[in-house]
């Protein structure tokens, strides 16, 4: 172990240099040589005046503030002998695990690369720079088309990574006595099966001590109004700027008009002029290349921030910040304190070279779906998109980038999943092994939820305040506690949804007779279905002598038909009414070809046109759903066409025997 | 054997063997207890640092075998000191809790903060490794490297720095001819400014960073992911 003495002096020369590398530390200087250039000042005293400066001042709250936060996002300085993996995370099968993560996404990329024919960067020519330059404020609406660029990973992915990780070392069986039977001593009933150390309740409880409703929390005991001494005391906290005393001030919740100057008080964002021309510096570079995330921010935004009712009118701002986020190499520094590591390339003039690698994007960072859910909550605080992009990157930096790497750290999203997991066990055993056995296990609703920080999730208002906590208490533990929260207040709804199978299922049989809501396929199949009924009509009716059999062999086939489609539809967890048409059609089909000619003009229409959208339908869909789906409808049809063959011969049969005994 | 091959540069580390870690039954039972001795060859060595793998060891005592001092036998009532084993690192939890992973393969460092006596004149050491889960179907320490006293790896120490203030004040008495306050102030602004210039030229990667270019040789056209 290090020493403490040589430990803290590793410390504060780490200090020491941050605050000379940042822009307070020239102003800084800058302020105390003015003060001691005044000309009663004597060099004996420059010493004890400094000090003294600093703290009239005011200087020695920012450097103060500074030091805390380098205390809050940094680790003590490890033994130089250490093993740089080790730094980033110690356990040799979750790194193993991240870096087949990493190569997974890696190909995707590298196939969609392929595929598409995109390169992954490239230089725009002048004219396309000054073009893109033009339509930079309306990026969201770009005509740029995105229909075949996908996000390279969706939560969902990420889950199943997570959840197929286990430990080598680790068993469940305890006792291996060969007159006993194995024993599970902890089993796994959760999601995740890597254990890992975590807080009890009581230690959240204590960590967690000022949620408890002894205390005032914003955005729960305010609804009459808000609190004024809460407010005047958001005001003093403003005025002192010393960051402690805002993260304890949003600890408890603060209010809309206040939050935008304590966050950036509590999250130590400086908005110099220096981060303004940083910020011109990547829009420009920007500007100068092209990059496949490009496309991969936008299609994001599209399909979620863009598209959800409270960010759509943000999309702009959103886009331009996330294409900036791109370029920024300051990013690369927090893959010291994660197990992931970005992605390199080779540049075309040096490809093959294992010297000349560069990262790609330049911060190191790939995109997954939802990913711009971090950024658009913000815009409702700042529209300024620098402080934006300042707040948005302090914000990533010390909280989000835990959120999809795989790592043993109580706030990495393997952690965070487990204590949901075992909160909930512990504290709703029921409804959790309810739910289990419902086959809707808790995590795969909780895990998006987790992963997005209730982005998109939560109503804008209650997600700031969540975030007002995560920021106040530096911790994302407060995720799986609300998620928990969620589960334990419907509970009730939960566990009477499962009780009440009579209505689950009759839930399940809508969904299937009215493709959830699916407006398209709504129309193309019920539409089928009455063109196959009039097919069906004009086809099968000859056969029968009276109105009333044929009414009563319809609707038993009709019958027959939606009962056998949606057992199979709940049997296989798919949905729709596609078979009936296709069984209907195809029975009809083989009365068709095998009757004598219908005269009558408009009869042959109908059916003619029954056949033909009978084989669009298909077409469409073999192109929008999977084969699966097209091999379904083929064989419903086949089945059909050999249910006609087998009722006309046993209709034959019976017609002679009818006729052998009247003679 | 166990051969000391590092990163850190060989003639720090002490040449050492290891045995076979030993097992500690109860009956046919496994008692969750292993110990490992290393010696050093025969010869004594003055141990500053003991880094290792931990794999899955909850808690770990470490004792050192001093050199014999007189040659006589030992008697039950005063036994050799060659054959007396010491503590030199009193039972010490690696892992958070045994059930869980967390610590469970943490590279650990043991300083002289750690030790609880001076590890001089050591012929050999003894690991005792204690895993009370039995959850883990194996655990142990990896990699065992010992380093010498004299060459023990220090975290990088700044030089004693000078005080320019105290300096100045004391030329400042010394020199009554010295010029004002302002003009020391402006030399060694310029002073300053000189020292950053070379400071940053002296480190290009790291201006390279600051200024956030991420393209090399002014190009930044790539076609294709490397894997490795």
């Amino acid at each position: 172990m290090v020493a403490g003495s040589q430990s803290n002096e590793g410390l504060v020369k780490d200090i020491i240099n941050v605050i000379q590398a940042s822009d307070l530390g020239w102003t800084l200087k800058r302020a105390v040589q003015d003060e001691l250039s005044k000309s009663f000042v004597n060099v004996k005293d420059i010493k004890r005046l400094v000090p003294v400066f600093m703290k009239e001042s005011g200087w020695d709250i920012k450097v103060r503030n500074v030091v805390f936060m380098y205390l809050m996002t940094h680790t003590p300085p490890s033994h130089p002998i250490t093993p740089p993996e080790t730094l980033k995370e110690p356990m040799s099968f979750i790194r193993n695990a991240q870096a087949r993560w990493e190569k997974r996404i890696l190909k995707s990329i590298n196939t969609m690369c392929t595929e598409k024919n995109i390169p992954l960067a490239r230089m725009r020519t002048i004219r396309e720079q000054a073009d893109f330059t033009q339509k930079w404020k309306d990026m969201a609406f770009s005509d740029e088309n995105m229909g075949d660029i996908r996000p390279v990973y969706a939560p969902k992915d990420f889950m199943e990574v997570l959840t197929s990780l286990s430990s080598p070392n680790y068993t469940a069986k305890i006792y291996d006595y060969s007159d006993v039977n194995e024993r599970s001593g902890t089993s796994v009933w959760g999601l995740i099966q890597v254990r890992l150390h975590l807080k009890t309740t009581q230690q959240l409880r204590v960590l967690f001590s000022n949620l408890s409703t002894h205390h005032f929390q914003t955005g729960a005991d305010d609804i009459e109004g808000p609190n004024p001494e809460w407010q005047r005391l958001g005001v003093k906290t403003v005025q002192l700027g010393y960051t402690p005393t805002a993260q304890r001030y949003l600890q408890q919740g603060c209010y809309p008009t206040q939050r935008g100057d304590i966050w950036l008080l509590a999250l130590g964002v400086d908005n110099s002029p220096l981060s303004y021309q940083y910020y011109n510096q990547l829009k420009a570079s920007v500007f100068k290349y092209e990059l496949l995330v490009d496309r991969l921010f936008l299609q994001d935004v599209r399909l979620t921030a863009g598209n959800h009712e409270a960010y759509f009118v943000f999309e702009d701002l959103v886009v331009q910040i996330l294409l900036c986020f791109s370029r920024d190499t300051q990013f690369l520094d927090h893959f010291k304190r994660t197990s992931a590591s970005p992605p390199h390339a080779y540049t075309r003039n040096n490809m093959g070279e294992t010297d000349h690698t560069v990262v790609y994007p330049p911060n190191g960072i790939i995109p997954f779906h939802g990913f711009s859910l971090f950024l658009a909550p913000m815009c409702f605080i700042w529209s300024d998109p620098v402080i934006l992009y300042n707040v948005f990157k302090a914000l990533y930096t010390r909280f989000f980038f835990r959120l999809h790497s795989l790592s043993s750290h109580p706030q990495g999203i393997l952690s965070l999943c487990q204590q949901f997991e075992t909160m909930l066990q512990t504290h709703q055993p029921q409804l959790f092994y309810h739910l289990r056995e419902m086959g809707s296990h808790p995590l795969k609703h909780a895990f998006t939820w987790i992963m997005h920080a209730f982005a998109g999730y939560l109503e804008t208002a209650q997600l700031l305040l969540l975030w007002d906590r995560i920021i106040g208490y530096n911790t994302l533990e407060i995720l799986p506690v609300l998620a928990v929260a969620v589960f334990a207040f419907r509970r009730n709804n939960l566990m009477e949804e499962g009780m009440q199978s009579a209505e689950y299922y009759f839930d399940q049989v809508r969904a299937i007779l009215t493709y959830n809501g699916n407006e398209q396929d709504i129309q193309i199949n019920y539409g089928m279905l009455l063109l196959s009924i009039l097919c069906w009509c004009f086809t099968v009716l000859r056969v029968f002598n009276t109105i009333p059999d044929f009414c009563w062999f319809t609707f038993s086939c009709l019958y027959i038909l939606f009962g056998v489609q949606i057992g199979i539809c709940v049997f296989v967890q798919c949905i729709g009414i596609s078979g009936v048409w296709c069984a209907m059609v195809g029975f009809a089909y083989r009365m068709w070809v095998h009757s004598p000619a219908d005269p009558v003009l408009s009869n042959k229409l109908i059916v003619f046109a029954t056949f033909g959208s009978y084989i669009w339908a298909n077409f469409h869909y073999f192109k929008t759903e999977s084969n699966f789906t097209t091999i379904c409808h083929l064989v419903a049809t086949w089945l059909g066409y050999e249910a006609n063959n087998i009722w006309i011969k046993s209709h034959q049969q019976r017609d002679e025997r009818q006729k052998g005994k009247t003679k | 054997m166990f051969s000391c091959k590092t990163s850190a540069p060989e003639d720090t580390i002490l040449r050492s063997s290891l045995r076979s870690p030993i097992s500690l039954p109860i009956g046919d039972h496994n008692s969750g207890c292993k110990v490992i001795d290393l010696n050093f060859h025969g010869a004594t060595v003055h141990i500053g640092e003991i880094s290792f793998f931990n794999n899955y060891t909850a808690y770990i005592t470490i004792k050192f075998r001093k050199r014999s001092l007189s040659g006589f036998p030992a008697t039950p009532d005063q036994p050799r000191s060659g054959s007396v084993w010491h503590t030199l690192v009193p039972k010490t939890r690696l892992m958070a809790d045994p059930h869980c992973e967390n610590g469970g393969q943490d590279f650990r460092i043991f300083g002289p903060n750690q030790m609880s006596a001076d590890a001089e004149d050591v012929t050999g050491l003894r690991f005792i490794c204690k895993q009370p889960s039995p959850h883990w179907k194996s655990f142990g320490i990896d990699e065992i490297k010992c380093y010498s006293r004299a060459d023990m790896i220090q975290t990088p120490r700044s030089s004693k720095q000078e005080d320019p203030l105290a300096e100045m004040s004391k030329s400042a008495a010394s020199n009554i001819s010295l010029p004002n306050a302002g003009n020391i102030s402006l030399y060694l602004q310029n002073l300053h400014s000189l020292s950053s210039i070379t400071s940053a030229a002296l480190t290009p990667s790291l201006t390279a960073q600051a200024l956030g270019r991420f393209d090399e040789e002014n190009c930044y056209e790539i076609n294709t992911l490397a894997y490795n």
